[in-house]
C-alpha cells in the first residue's frame, strides 16, 4: 500500500527522502480529492433532510428466519469483537507470551509496569488524554459556528471549505504528518518558535485530521433543526452571537457532544499521525503500544491495550450516566 | 403601533415572480388578513415584511422608517416586530417563562420588571400556572398561546401571524380565533395575518387582501369581498362564488342594473364607477338561487349531484342552456330531488363583475 511504502521509506532512510515521499503523498492526496468530489456531486443531487415527524419504528418481522439471523449476527459480533478482546485480556495477564494462563501464572505485573514503572507509557496516557480532549473541545467549538454558515448560508466559497475539511481525514495519516513536518520544520515566522519535535505539531495534526469528524455530526444537527427557531430569536431582537449562544448551541449540543466523543475516542488510540511526529516526551499511546509490540513486549502492549479499552468504555458509560441528569431529548441515543 | 406601507414590491426567483408589484397599506392598529391558496406568495410577502429576504424592487415602510428597498435593508432583529410562526417555534430547551422572557432579556429588561411583564403576558393568555413547564409538555393550543405571549411581551409595533391555526384541531381553532380577536382589541397592535382559510380571515380581519400568483387581487372588508368581488378569481375563491356569463346589461340606477342570465332577466348590483359593457360576467352566491315551481320564470337546470350537509342539501346543477357552467345551491331538508331531475331556479341577486378587474386578471 502507498502509505506503508511512504512510512518504510521515511523510517529506513530518514528525512533525506522527504521530497520523494512528498510526491507519493501528493499522489494519494489527489486520489482522495477525486473520491470526495464524486461523493459531493452525488449528494448534491438530492436533499436527504427528514421532513416528516418521526413516528414509532415498526419492527420488520423476520418470522422463521429470525433464529438463523440472530445466530449469524451474534457469531459475527463474537468473532470481530469478543475474541480479539479476550486475546488482549488473557495476554495482559501472563508474565510472558507462550506461558499458559492459570491461577498460578496470572499476574498484574504488566499493568503495574505500564502504569507506574515505564515513564514513556505514563507520559503517553497523559499526552494522549490531553491531546484528544483538547482536539475534541477546540474542534467542536469551531465546528458549531462553521456549520451554521455551511448549512444556512450556502455559498460557493463555503462549499469549497466543506470539501477542503474532508481532505485531511481522507488522506492517510502519514501523508498529513509529512505535510505538517514540511510546514513546521522551520521556525514559525515572526514569533520564531519551532513546533517540530513538540507535542503541538501533533495537536495541529489532530485538529486538521479530525475536524471533519466533529463537523459532520454538527452539520447533521443543523439539518434537523427547524430554522424558524433561529428566526424567532432573530425577531426577538437577538444578533448572531447571542442567537448562537442562547438558541443554536443548546440545540445542536447533543450532536456536537456526539462528535466530540467520536473525536476523542479516535484520537486517543491514533497511531498513523504520531508515528512520524512523536518525540521524546511527546509520546502518544499508539506510539508506545507500537514500540512495545515491535520490541517483543506483547504482554505490556496487551496491558496497555486493555487500559485504553477500559478508558474508552468508561467514557461512553459515563455519558449514559450523565444522561439521566440531562433534560429529556438532549442525548440522541436516549429519549 | 405603526402603519405598514408596502409599495410596488417585486421578488423574483429566477424567472418566477413570487411577488409581482405588490402594494398594501395597513393602517395603524388595523387587523389585515392576507388570504390566498398555497403558493400564492403570501409567505414570501411575510418574509419580506419580517426582513428575512430582500426585495428586487419596491419598498416596505414600518411607521415612518423605510426598512426594505433593494439598496437598503434593516435586518429582522432591528425591525421591532413580532411573529407568531406556524410551527410555533418555541425553544424546546427553555421553560415557558424563559421563552416568553427572551425578548426582554435581549432588550436588557431586568427583574423585577422582566418578571412582572412575563407574568402579565402569561396572564393575558391564561397560562399563569405553566411558567416553569417545557413547551414539549404543552398541548397545541397552549403552545400557540405561549408563542402569542412571547410575541407580545416586547410590545412590538407590528405583529405578523403566519397561518397560526393551521396546525390546530378544528375545535381549538374557534377558541384561538376568539383569543386573537380579544388580543387585537386589547392591545390595539397592527396585525398582519397570513392564512389560506377564508373563514378565519373573515372572522378576524378588518380588511382582507386576496392574493394569487404573487399579486394582490383585492383589498377590502370581508363584506365587500363577498358581495362585490373585484374579479373572477376573487369571486370563485371567496365563498365559492359562481361566475356566469350575462348579456344585455343595462344600468337602471347608480349601482344597479338588469341583465340576462341564461335567458332569464335578473336584477343585479354593479359598481357605480366601473365601466360595464353589455356583455359581462356576474358572480352569484348559492343563497341567491332558489328552487321555484316550473310555472315561475327562471333558469331551467339539471341536477348533477346531491350532498347532505346536516339539515340541508347542497345541490350541484347545470343550466340547460349552458351545460358547461356549474351552479350550486342549498335546499332545506326534506328534499325529494335526485340527480338527473330538472328544476326551475329563480335568481334573486348577483354582482356584475367590473370589466377592468377581469381584464387585469387576464382570465
Amino acid at each position: 500500500m502507498l502509505p506503508t511504502l511512504i512510512y518504510q521509506r521515511l523510517a529506513g532512510l530518514g528525512p533525506g527522502v522527504l521530497s520523494e515521499v512528498a510526491v507519493l503523498s501528493m499522489l494519494i492526496g489527489a486520489i482522495a480529492v477525486v473520491g470526495i468530489s464524486v461523493q459531493e456531486s452525488m449528494l448534491r443531487r438530492r436533499d436527504f433532510r427528514i421532513s416528516a415527524a418521526t413516528i414509532a419504528a415498526r419492527p420488520f418481522e423476520l418470522r422463521r428466519l429470525r433464529l438463523p439471523v440472530e445466530v449469524a449476527l451474534w457469531t459475527l459480533i463474537g468473532v470481530v469483537l469478543v475474541l480479539p478482546l479476550c486475546a488482549l485480556v488473557l495476554t495482559s495477564l501472563v508474565p510472558a507470551v507462550g506461558v499458559t494462563l492459570s491461577a498460578a501464572t496470572a499476574t498484574l505485573d504488566n499493568f503495574r509496569f505500564v502504569l507506574f514503572d515505564h515513564g514513556a507509557a505514563r507520559r503517553a496516557f497523559v499526552n494522549s488524554f490531553g491531546l484528544s480532549a483538547t482536539a475534541a473541545v477546540v474542534i467542536v467549538a469551531f465546528a458549531i459556528p462553521l456549520a451554521y454558515f455551511l448549512v444556512w448560508r450556502r455559498s460557493r466559497m463555503l462549499r469549497a471549505v466543506n470539501l477542503v475539511t474532508e481532505i485531511p481525514y481522507a488522506v492517510p495519516g502519514v501523508v498529513l504528518a509529512i505535510a505538517a513536518i514540511l510546514l513546521f520544520l522551520k521556525p514559525l515566522p515572526i514569533v520564531g518558535v519551532t513546533l517540530y519535535n513538540t507535542v503541538w505539531i501533533i495537536l495541529f495534526c489532530y485538529l486538521a485530521r479530525f475536524l471533519v469528524l466533529g463537523l459532520r455530526p454538527v452539520v447533521a444537527g443543523y439539518h434537523q433543526l427547524d430554522r424558524t427557531l433561529e428566526e424567532a430569536s432573530q425577531i426577538a431582537g437577538a444578533r448572531l452571537p447571542r442567537r448562537l449562544r442562547t438558541v443554536i448551541v443548546p440545540l445542536v449540543a447533543p450532536t456536537a457532544a456526539a462528535g466530540a466523543l467520536l473525536i476523542f475516542l479516535t484520537a486517543f488510540n491514533e497511531l498513523t499521525l504520531s508515528a512520524l511526529l512523536w518525540s521524546s516526551g511527546s509520546e502518544t499511546l499508539g506510539v508506545v503500544f507500537f514500540s512495545f509490540q515491535q520490541g517483543g513486549d506483547s504482554t505490556y502492549a496487551a496491558a496497555l491495550g486493555v487500559l485504553t479499552v477500559i478508558v474508552s468504555v468508561a467514557l461512553m458509560l459515563s455519558t449514559l450516566l450523565a444522561a439521566k441528569r440531562l433534560p429529556q431529548g438532549v442525548l440522541p441515543w436516549r429519549d | 403601533m405603526a402603519r405598514l406601507t408596502i409599495d410596488r414590491l417585486v421578488k423574483r426567483y429566477g424567472e418566477f415572480r413570487a411577488l409581482d408589484d405588490v402594494s398594501l397599506a395597513v393602517e395603524d392598529g388595523e387587523f389585515v388578513a392576507i388570504l390566498g391558496p398555497s403558493g400564492c406568495g403570501k409567505t414570501t410577502l411575510l418574509r419580506q415584511i419580517a426582513g428575512f429576504d430582500k426585495p428586487d424592487a419596491g419598498s416596505i415602510r414600518i411607521g415612518d422608517a423605510v426598512v426594505s428597498t433593494p439598496a437598503q435593508h434593516v435586518p429582522p432583529e432591528r425591525r421591532r416586530i413580532g411573529i407568531v410562526f406556524q410551527s410555533y417555534a418555541l425553544w424546546p430547551h427553555m421553560t415557558v417563562a424563559e421563552n416568553v422572557g427572551y425578548g426582554l432579556d435581549v432588550a436588557g429588561v431586568k427583574d423585577p420588571e422582566r418578571r412582572q411583564r412575563v407574568n402579565a403576558a402569561l396572564a393575558l393568555v391564561e397560562l399563569e400556572g405553566f411558567a416553569d413547564r417545557r413547551p414539549a409538555l404543552l398541548s397545541g393550543g397552549q403552545r400557540q398561546r405561549v408563542a402569542l405571549a412571547r410575541c407580545l411581551v416586547t410590545e412590538p409595533s407590528l405583529v405578523l401571524l403566519d397561518e397560526p391555526l393551521a396546525n390546530l384541531d378544528v375545535h381549538l381553532r374557534a377558541a384561538m380565533e376568539r383569543e386573537f380577536a380579544r388580543f387585537h382589541e386589547r392591545t390595539g397592535t397592527t396585525m398582519v395575518y397570513i392564512t389560506h382559510d377564508q373563514a378565519e380571515a373573515m372572522a378576524l380581519a378588518d380588511r382582507i387582501a386576496v392574493m394569487d400568483r404573487g399579486r394582490i387581487l383585492q383589498l377590502a372588508t370581508p363584506s365587500v369581498l363577498y358581495r362585490q368581488p373585484a374579479d373572477d378569481t376573487v369571486a370563485r375563491f371567496i365563498g365559492e362564488g359562481m361566475v356566469v356569463p350575462v348579456a344585455g346589461v343595462t344600468r337602471d340606477g347608480d349601482a344597479t342594473c338588469t341583465a340576462d342570465v341564461f335567458g332569464h332577466r335578473v336584477r343585479m348590483r354593479c359598481d357605480a364607477r366601473a365601466r360595464i359593457g353589455a356583455e359581462a360576467r356576474a358572480c352569484l352566491r348559492d343563497n341567491a338561487l332558489r328552487v321555484v315551481n316550473g310555472a315561475t320564470p327562471g333558469v331551467r337546470a339539471t341536477v348533477t349531484g346531491i350532498v347532505y350537509q346536516g339539515g340541508r342539501f347542497r345541490l350541484d346543477a347545470t343550466p340547460e342552456r349552458a351545460p358547461d357552467v356549474p351552479l350550486h345551491f342549498a335546499v332545506a331538508e326534506p328534499c325529494s330531488l335526485r340527480p338527473g331531475d330538472s328544476v326551475m331556479l329563480a335568481i334573486d341577486d348577483g354582482w356584475v363583475l367590473p370589466e377592468s378587474g377581469s381584464d387585469a386578471n387576464g382570465s
